[in-house]
């Protein structure tokens, strides 16, 4: 039988693994194994000089479900998910994101730190004149880590301001019309449970394809109804609608047909949430347009503000920080 | 016996690192006014300052430092007259690649990080006249179509955006080393020469400079004050850039150097130690 790192995973008692992996998963210990694996320990390995002694440092990939609790016990953790069809354009919105900290504050947040910078790096890589490509790409998102989460630290500019943690929680496009499916699978996304936003990514591009535009605007419908239903989100969660893209969708060739789905799509979600979650916002960007236009960076920087500051987790301006697990929707009740 | 003084210095490859110590050791040895930091003596071993001594005063580029630098590090003997103090500096030139490594490998050395806990400040070198990151393509650029026929690089770290890198390094000496808090880093811009053509549009005052230029990094230091303890300088080591050289070596070394610290201009290039230092 498989043993896992986290002592409350029931895969060693024949349950399903708690974040919902498979043989991949970086916490299964090998079967051999009866102890938790101390820290990594200080190795000698070749590291210029000869033999010398060498101590791990963190990462940099993205974090597993034990590191995001010690974030959410240590003080305020927000946590995001993201999900959507394979290019819909949630990897574009994270590195636009990590790329916005490098041009200044966004939303009125300062950087104050991050354990995955290199994850964003690798994530914003093809989209650089550096990478040789001759238009930006961007890769998707393996499965693997749909329960693993990005993570930026953020401080407002006010004396006295606190830091805040956010963990952005990618959900890949495979997963995403799978869980739609399986109710099983979908209770595999263990990060939606302790989630304070929900955003649900729709392609610009497929809405303004007569072909596709019913299948992706119905499916964001139907994946918040999934996860309705799954109870992995509910009054608690802010639900957001985003459509990317923004440059294909306001093409004027088609541009009145395609708003008006927009439109449309936003309309019937936010009729059919709202009474359901704690609030619903929809949103218009373009994190990468390829029309020669610039991204929305401001309303990128307002949905990014929009996540920091509004939760029903906290107040809006604490004094005192509420240890996370004090509160419902806790990493800790993951699994159970 | 005088106090010993160790600094940590830090910056990716061709920061300026080197050039800036032999200034230091030229500075010290010819000090701009009575009250500036002097050398009262030479340590025992010079071997290091020695070897590139000549390049330095003749106005050449220096070589890059190697990542395996065996001997000691550059040891500089100071006397502050104001206050009579007495001091030796160790100034260990930790080749930048030891830096890049750290943040490609995600692991360093036991011996730096036992290192880390004798610091008494750190002077984190970047430039002014390279990018802080990567370049997006953007607007026109993304709008250009894809042949496809270029295949993209592979993604090496090593080629991530500097102030990205730079941050991560000073994220593990802040999370993993046993250093004080807040910790006194002098941020030094080297090159600051180019900064000030009269065709350059860019801040002409280190802290807006950094604020502008190397966003991530300046937020991150901002941000983190419980952590470190700033100061930002422009430096210009070697006086200005290659092309420059052949009529600034009509000066000797110490009279090439500037240093800016808000709008002040001046030849003190030890002002960001005797701050470290606590020698006003």
């Amino acid at each position: 039988m498989p043993k896992c790192k986290l002592p409350e995973c029931p895969i060693a008692s024949g349950g399903r693994c708690l974040e919902g992996r498979t043989d991949d998963c970086p916490n299964l210990l090998p079967e051999s194994s009866d102890a938790v694996p101390a820290p990594v320990p200080a190795v000698k390995e070749k590291s210029g000089k000869k033999d010398e002694e060498t101590l791990a440092l963190f990462s940099g990939l993205p974090l597993e479900i034990a590191d995001a609790r010690e974030f959410a016990a240590r003080g305020r953790a927000i946590v995001v998910a993201l999900t959507g069809m394979t290019e819909s354009g949630k990897t574009s919105l994270l590195a636009r994101l990590h790329q916005q900290f490098q041009a200044g504050t966004v939303g009125g947040y300062a950087f104050a730190g991050s354990r995955t910078l290199p994850r964003f790096e690798e994530l914003n890589w093809l989209a650089t004149i550096e990478s040789g490509v001759g238009a930006p790409r961007m890769e998707h998102t393996s499965r693997k880590y749909d329960n693993s989460f990005l993570h930026f630290t953020v401080l407002q500019s006010h004396e006295g301001a606190l830091p805040i943690d956010v963990l952005l929680n990618d959900i890949s496009g495979e997963t995403y019309p799978e869980a739609i499916t399986a109710e099983s699978i979908c209770r595999q996304l263990i990060c939606l449970s302790r989630a304070d936003h929900l955003a649900v990514v729709v392609d610009g591009a497929a809405i303004a394809n007569r072909s596709l535009r019913h299948d992706h605007c119905s499916k964001a419908k139907n994946f918040v109804e999934r996860v309705l239903q799954t109870g992995q989100i509910n009054k608690a969660t802010i639900l957001h609608l985003i459509i990317t893209k923004l440059d294909v969708l306001s093409d004027p060739a088609k541009a009145e047909e395609n708003t008006a789905a927009a439109a449309r799509l936003e309309e019937d979600f936010t009729k059919n949430f709202r009474t359901k979650v704690a609030g619903v916002h929809t949103w218009r960007i373009a994190a990468r347009p390829r029309d020669g236009t610039m991204p929305t960076e401001e309303s990128i920087a307002k949905l990014f503000a929009t996540w920091v500051g509004s939760t029903r987790r906290y107040d809006s301006n604490p004094t005192v920080l509420p240890l996370s697990s004090s509160r419902g929707r806790d990493f800790n009740e993951f699994g159970t | 016996m005088e106090n010993e003084h160790n600094l940590l210095i830090v910056g990716l490859p061709e920061a300026g690192k080197t050039s800036y110590i032999h200034a230091v050791d030229e500075l010290l040895q010819n000090p701009p006014t009575d009250g500036s930091l002097k050398s009262y003596g030479f340590a025992d071993d010079r071997s290091y300052l020695e070897r590139d001594k000549k390049k330095y005063r003749g106005g050449e580029r220096l070589e890059h430092t190697e990542r395996n630098l065996q001997g000691p590090p550059p040891e500089l003997w100071f006397e502050h007259p104001p206050t009579g103090q007495k001091g030796r500096l160790f100034l260990p030139d930790v080749s930048g690649e030891v830096f890049q490594d750290q943040w490609t490998d995600r692991r360093w050395t036991k011996s730096f990080q036992d290192a880390l806990a004798k610091i008494r400040g750190a002077l984190l070198f970047i430039r002014a006249d390279t990018p802080a990151s990567n370049q997006e393509l953007l607007g026109k650029m993304a709008a250009l179509p894809d042949d496809g026929n270029s295949p993209p690089v592979a993604f090496d770290p090593k080629k991530a955006s500097a102030q990205v890198q730079l941050v991560d390094v000073l994220q593990f000496i802040a999370q993993r080393g046993q250093v004080s808090r807040p910790l006194k880093l002098c941020v030094l811009i080297s090159a600051w020469d180019t900064v000030l053509k009269p065709a350059n549009l860019q801040p002409k005052t280190p802290g807006p400079f950094l604020t502008r230029e190397w966003p991530l990094l300046d937020q991150y230091l901002r941000s983190n004050a419980d952590c470190f303890s700033s100061r930002i300088y422009g430096v210009s080591a070697l006086g200005g850039t290659e092309d420059e050289m052949e009529a600034l070596t009509a000066l000797p070394p110490q009279d090439r150097v500037s240093i800016v610290e808000g709008d002040l201009s001046s030849k003190e290039l030890t002002l960001p130690l005797r701050w470290l230092l606590d020698l006003s």
